[in-house]
């Protein structure tokens, strides 16, 4: 298990996460949601281990995150970052690999495995490609593949995968294929996956968990049947969001209101409500 | 041919570039001004290398040592290089354009300023100067690297003008030092901004070698670490890297290999920039192959170029970073314009 | 004098000697194939008439030219290229001592080429001393003979003109190599040297070898007589080039155009020529002396 308990971050003097508590789950799919600035991407940092902690503790396989060897620590919790560039004409293959770092093994047996994660996420063909040329949602599954690789060893404990705004720059199709896979390995490998998401809908439809985060706090989580609601979602968004209901939908799924009224917010205190001017 | 064939990590790969480095060997052992004629040569060699005189002196003590020098400051720059531009994720890290260089020459001449009053170091003297050059080149790197990554990712800018900054002032410091010294303690300012591997001798093959041998066979272990930090020092550490120490090793490892060239054989320019690059351009960027072939390559290509140095306008002799540039740059543009044609010129 | 001279190069000899003196058996000496390192020493060998020997010179050996055409020239003595100089296969180096410390020499030396590094230094009678070296070298005393003709004779005319100068005249030599590059000679160089020798004295006194000219400092020297090479000239862009460099037409030598050009090895090699060029120097001078009755004064303005 990967637990966050009273997690406080504190980046630049000014504190960014305040009090967080949640447990990861292997096997499930979940996800933070939250506007810009509540702390999502914060909260995923801390718990992947890179940020030093100002209280509290994150624990995985209930030992401190931050006792863990840079090479152990990899074996169980990937992390998939927001587009970056790789350096140089890698190759996919070559990329891929880069996800056996912490393991020991022959050439060819890490070559094996690469080719199999690639297929997984539909690149086979792609091997000797260099990264630079393919689209962002091909880097994307790339990158994919080495984090699944990199989770793929022996040893009985739980694996955890974290992914931060991994459809950020994908197209319509790719943002479900990747939250398809995600929930896909969730299952299949028994991966504790968390990512942080922007869109609610995808979030309803795919997680098994959501954590709706406003000003560096958790404010509802659980199944997103259970923590989602507009009422919620309102609050932490600062707008007015609906609920869409159509017999097409068998999932949750949210919108702006048509006609918002203009609200007032109070932009000096962060711990201040929307209020809606007409209500 | 393939292009497989070119890569170091297949077999035909690797006989093609050792091929290449022991045949410049063997070609410049046989090439010089001194026509050493096909029946001398067995009793030349034969004679090894304790007997002082004629031929055998010449193919010894004259010929070998510049070989070795040439080829273990080619090689142990090229890897450096390689490194730092793994490092620094920007194929225009160069030793000498960012600075590193300059740092070393600094010191190695204040060095060789200072020790003239202190004449009982003796031959002590030998290794002080690669070790204070290596001392240079890894204050600059420290400086550079400090100056030109924020949050783990390299600002080319800060990179370049860092590397212009401290050229400069190494322009200036060496300037300023031959204006002070006397000619018997500085050899010529022409020695430290071209270079040379004239008069070189075992001693000084003795007081580089371990240097380069440390620093590129430390880094030949790194390729995986080098790789990972293509992706970023941050997605580094997510893969496993302990990044923090594993770099500050490279950066140790690359300014030794580069100080330990510059206090043997002055600044020669290019060769930790084009051989990495061609290398890069054969067969991709992953170090598992870059590294040896770069050392391979860059070796072939110092010794050729001394020996051009040495034979193109005998009597007399070039410096060889005149050689080096007049190799280097033309091929280094070839390369540039080629990436910018297929429009992937990589830049960071 | 001359023994100290003979004691001090058999010194210089056994020291470079030392090393193959165990292993070759010696040597008849008279040397067949001769490399010269200096264009004073090159001018030596040619004066003793030894030029015959010669198999090689280094770029300073310009004189005499028919000879210089006809070697090769190894470049210079700082960056020699040691196999070509060993291609020659050379039975005898002479060298000034002071090039000794050169790496590639000594790799030369460790060779086995028998190496005779002749004294340096900035007299008038140093290339007195150099010939009976060299002679002393091949075995035969008279081979110095016609250097002491030549020195003699030259220093008869030194004599006779330095009888005429009035007053030692206030010189500056200038090394030039473009417009951007002007070094002038302060004390213990070669240019001061020959400047007192002369008969004149150097404008320069605060400072010790070359350093870079600078306007003010030139009026500041105020030179009587600016003396220069000629390829020096030569890189200025000519007579009418050393109009541009700026405040030499502001001393004194520059309004009177007293400005002498010289060969750079007649000048200050300190050859056998070396009191024929000292005799011309000092007429130089002696003409600059008699124009002016008074030593000049630089104006407060001019400074």
């Amino acid at each position: 298990m990967l637990e966050a308990i009273g997690v406080k971050v504190s980046l630049g003097g000014e504190s960014v996460l305040r009090d967080v508590s949640l447990a990861a789950l292997p096997g499930e799919l979940g996800v933070v949601l939250g506007a810009n600035g509540a702390g999502k991407s914060t909260l995923l940092r801390a718990l992947s281990g890179e940020l030093p902690l100002t209280a509290g503790s994150v624990l995985l396989h209930d030992r401190p995150v931050q006792g863990f060897k840079a090479v152990a620590l990899a074996k169980y919790r990937a992390v998939l970052s927001q587009q970056f560039q790789v350096a140089y004409h890698m190759s996919v293959g070559e990329v891929a690999m880069l996800g056996r770092y912490p393991y020991t093994e022959p050439l060819r047996r890490s070559r094996e495995l690469a080719r199999k994660a690639l297929k997984e996420v539909g690149l086979s063909s792609f091997w000797g490609r260099s990264v630079q040329t393919l689209s962002g949602g091909e880097q994307q599954r790339v990158h994919f593949a080495r984090a699944l690789l990199q989770l793929q060893g022996e040893g009985e404990h739980s694996r955890f995968l974290l992914l931060d705004e991994p459809t950020a720059s994908l197209d319509l199709k790719w943002q479900h294929e990747l939250l398809q896979l995600a929930r896909h390995c969730a299952q299949e490998r028994n991966i504790g996956v968390v990512a942080v998401l922007h869109d609610i809908n995808l979030a309803a439809r795919y997680a098994d968990r959501v954590w709706l985060m406003q000003n560096g706090g958790v404010v509802a989580s659980g199944p997103p049947g259970q923590s989602l609601s507009a009422e919620a979602l309102s609050r932490a968004y600062r707008t007015n969001v609906q609920p869409v209901t159509h017999n097409s939908l068998s999932y949750l799924h949210f919108t702006v209101a048509e006609r918002t009224a203009p609200l007032l917010i109070d932009q000096n205190s962060k711990n201040s409500n929307y209020v809606e001017a007409n209500l | 041919m393939s292009l497989q064939m070119l890569s170091y990590k297949s077999k035909a790969g690797k006989m093609l570039y050792w091929g290449t480095a022991i045949g410049a060997l063997l070609g410049s052992l046989a090439a010089g001004a001194y026509v050493i004629s096909p029946s001398e040569w067995p009793s030349a060699l034969l004679q090894g290398p304790f007997h002082m005189e004629g031929t055998s002196y010449l193919v010894w003590h004259i010929r070998m040592p510049r070989l070795a020098l040439g080829f273990t400051v080619g090689a142990g720059l090229s890897v450096a290089g390689a490194a730092i531009q793994g490092l620094f994720r920007n194929p225009l890290a160069d030793p000498g354009l960012i600075g590193i260089s300059s740092g070393a020459m600094v010191f190695a001449v204040i060095g060789i300023v200072a020790f003239s009053s202190l004449p009982f170091l003796g031959s002590a003297q030998a290794f002080l100067i690669p070790l204070l050059a290596f001392g240079g080149s890894l204050l600059s790197t420290g400086l550079v690297y400090r100056l030109a990554t924020y949050n783990g990712q390299t600002r080319i800018g800060a990179m370049l003008l860092a590397g212009v900054a401290l050229t400069a002032l190494g322009g200036a410091i060496v300037g300023l030092f031959s204006y002070l010294a006397t000619e018997d303690e500085l050899r010529d300012i022409t020695f430290w901004t071209l270079g040379s591997l004239g008069g070189v001798g075992w001693k000084q093959v003795l007081a580089t070698l371990p240097f380069v041998l440390a620093s590129t066979a430390w880094l030949l272990r790194q390729h995986q670490a080098l790789d990972l930090l293509l992706l970023g020092e941050r997605e580094a550490l997510y893969a496993g890297l302990e990044v923090q120490p594993v770099k500050w090793g490279i950066i140790t490892a690359a300014a030794l290999g580069v100080g330990a060239g510059v206090a043997a054989c002055g600044a020669i320019s290019f060769v930790a920039l084009v051989v990495p690059h061609a290398v890069r351009t054969l067969q991709g960027p992953s170090h598992r192959g870059l590294l040896p072939a770069a050392a391979l390559l860059g070796g072939t290509l110092l010794v050729v170029a001394d020996a051009a140095a040495r034979i193109c306008i005998a009597p007399a002799e070039l410096p060889i970073g005149i050689i080096t540039a007049l190799l280097g740059a033309p091929f280094f543009l070839w390369l540039l314009l080629r990436q910018m044609r297929s429009g992937a010129l990589p830049m960071g | 004098m001359s023994r100290i001279a003979t004691l001090s190069a058999i010194a210089v000899l056994c020291w470079a000697c030392a090393p193959q003196a165990a292993q070759t058996p010696r040597q008849a000496r008279a040397p067949q194939r001769v490399v010269s390192l200096s264009g004073g020493i090159t001018e030596l060998l040619y004066t003793m008439g030894l030029s015959g020997q010669l198999v090689g010179r280094d770029v300073t050996s310009t004189y005499p030219e028919q000879l210089a055409a006809t070697l090769p020239n190894l470049g210079h003595v700082r960056n020699l290229n040691v196999e070509a100089v060993l291609a020659l296969r050379p039975d005898l180096i002479v060298l000034d001592s002071a090039a000794l410390s050169e790496p590639a020499l000594k790799q030369i030396a460790d060779s086995g080429v028998p190496m005779l590094a002749l004294p340096a230094g900035h007299e008038l009678e140093l290339p007195l001393q150099q010939a009976e070296v060299l002679a002393g070298y091949w075995g035969d005393p008279s081979l110095a003979e016609p250097v002491r003709q030549v020195w003699s004779k030259g220093h008869e005319a030194l004599q006779q003109a330095k009888a005429a100068g009035q007053r030692p005249v206030r010189a500056l030599f200038v090394y030039a190599r473009g417009k951007g590059s002007l070094m002038v000679a302060g004390k213990g160089t070669s240019a001061d040297a020959m400047i007192r020798h002369s008969g004149g004295q150097n404008a320069i006194n605060e400072f010790e070898g070359f350093r870079s000219l600078s306007a003010e400092g030139l009026i500041a020297a105020a030179p009587e007589a600016l003396l220069f090479f000629d390829s020096g000239i030569q890189s200025l862009g000519g007579t009418a080039g050393l109009a541009e460099v700026p405040g030499l037409l502001q001393t004194p030598a520059g309004q009177n155009g007293d400005i002498l050009g010289m060969d750079g090895l007649y000048l200050l090699g300190f050859t056998p020529r070396a009191t024929a060029a000292a005799a011309e120097l000092s007429a130089f001078f002696a003409s600059i002396a008699q124009r002016g009755t008074e030593a000049y004064e630089p104006t407060d303005a001019e400074l």
